[in-house]
């Protein structure tokens, strides 16, 4: 150790290099962009998800519509009460509105294939999943009338989002 | 050995630091893995065409109702028996004749049905091309498993009416469906020991789509019922 000893000199070190500064920063920016990606709507609803055992992986192909079923959360609930809501997008919205979601989504996924082939996009339309993500004290009933909807949408592919547990 | 001046501090590795902490985070933060369980619903019917008329013995009658109580065939039952309850009705080893029908495959129908498909397939428009070649593979697959199951092969012609009350729970809802899936599942698994031996685990998606074919999922969602 006596390589470390007798360093009392008081002179200026090098200035410390910052060539991996950038290195830093980008990989502070990668990990919110990982981080965040997964929540890219504000959750407007509270949602605790059912647990299953028999379930299937999503394909990442299929485009997919997601619809939450849950209470609205604390600060929303002056305006929306405190009964199960649906939320579209990011906002809380009525029942009837999911068949123009619906109509938006495959709108949205024919134009985003529109350049390529428009027959793509169309028939890309026809397999969207919509997925559900209802809490787990949801009533029935409030369930039912939101697969009604699909179903007058001709939305009728539909995937129940649970938390696997093995 | 003194020295002037204190070495630079070398920054090479503070990259690599970087990069390792950046795996870290990647590898160990869960992204919340969502899985499904998929359902297709039934078509909407105008009013014009009456829905296809199903054998009463063919139906098994699920309900969840509030309070996590459940119905089998009008009987109320714990979740834990349902399991059983169904593998039983599907395989209708006694021919009971209150239960689902079960048939062996019919050897001359499949192979009519392969007949059927590589006839479409040559005839096929380039857009449809994709579906018929799927369809003859299926076709094909279901030779196999005939081939590999022989009199095993037996399909129920039973539908699963899952139903629920208004004020049931979710959670109650999806165990109960889920508890369905299992059944299948391991009816699957059975055959595959018995004829493989190996569970379903162990098989390949060939195997495991000979399988699903042998027990055929048919579970229909009811609107809820007061």
């Amino acid at each position: 150790m006596s390589k470390f000893d007798g360093g009392k000199k008081k002179k200026d070190g090098p200035a410390i290099s910052t060539a991996s500064l950038p290195d830093i920063v980008f990989m502070l920016l990668f990990f919110f962009m990982v981080a965040t990606n997964s929540k890219d709507n504000e959750a407007s609803v509270m949602v605790s998800l059912p647990s299953a055992v028999e379930t299937g992986k999503l394909e990442d192909k299929t485009p997919t519509a997601y619809i939450q079923l849950g209470i609205p959360v604390k600060a929303m609930q002056k305006i929306y009460g405190d009964k199960t809501a649906i939320q579209l997008n990011d906002a809380i919205k009525r029942k009837e509105d999911i068949r123009l979601f619906l109509d938006e989504k495959r709108a949205s996924i024919k134009s985003t294939y529109a350049e390529v082939s428009p027959e793509i996009g169309v028939s890309k339309a026809k397999q969207m999943i919509v997925c559900l993500k209802v809490d787990k004290k949801t009533k029935l009933g409030v369930v039912s009338e939101v697969k009604e909807e699909l179903r007058d949408g001709a939305a009728l592919k539909i995937n129940y989002i649970v938390n696997e547990t093995k | 050995m003194g020295r002037r001046q204190s070495p630079e501090v070398n920054a090479g590795s503070m990259a690599d630091i970087a990069f390792l902490l950046l795996i870290f985070f990647l590898v160990t933060s869960e992204m919340s893995k969502e899985a499904g369980m998929f359902q297709l619903l039934p078509e909407k019917t105008t009013d014009s065409t009456p829905p296809k008329k199903i054998n009463e013995r063919n139906i098994i009658n699920v309900l969840a109702r509030e309070n996590d109580e459940l119905m089998f065939d009008g009987e109320s039952v714990s979740l834990n028996q349902i399991k059983e309850l169904i593998k039983e009705r599907i395989l209708n080893e006694g021919n009971n004749s209150n239960w689902p029908e079960n048939k062996v495959a019919d050897l001359n129908k499949i192979k009519e049905r392969i007949a059927i498909n590589r006839k479409n397939l040559e005839e096929t428009t380039i857009e449809k091309q994709v579906s018929n070649e799927r369809k003859l593979k299926k076709a094909e697959l279901r030779l196999k498993a005939f081939e590999l199951f022989g009199n095993d092969f037996k399909t129920s012609e039973h539908v699963i009416n899952l139903q629920a009350t208004q004020g049931a729970d979710y959670q109650t809802y999806i165990s109960l469906k889920d508890e369905l899936k299992q059944a299948y599942t391991e009816l699957r698994s059975e055959l595959a020991k018995k004829k493989l031996g190996r569970g379903w685990n162990d098989l390949n998606l060939e195997e495991k789509g000979m399988l699903k074919m042998v027990y055929k999922e048919n579970i229909s969602e009811a609107p809820v019922v007061q």
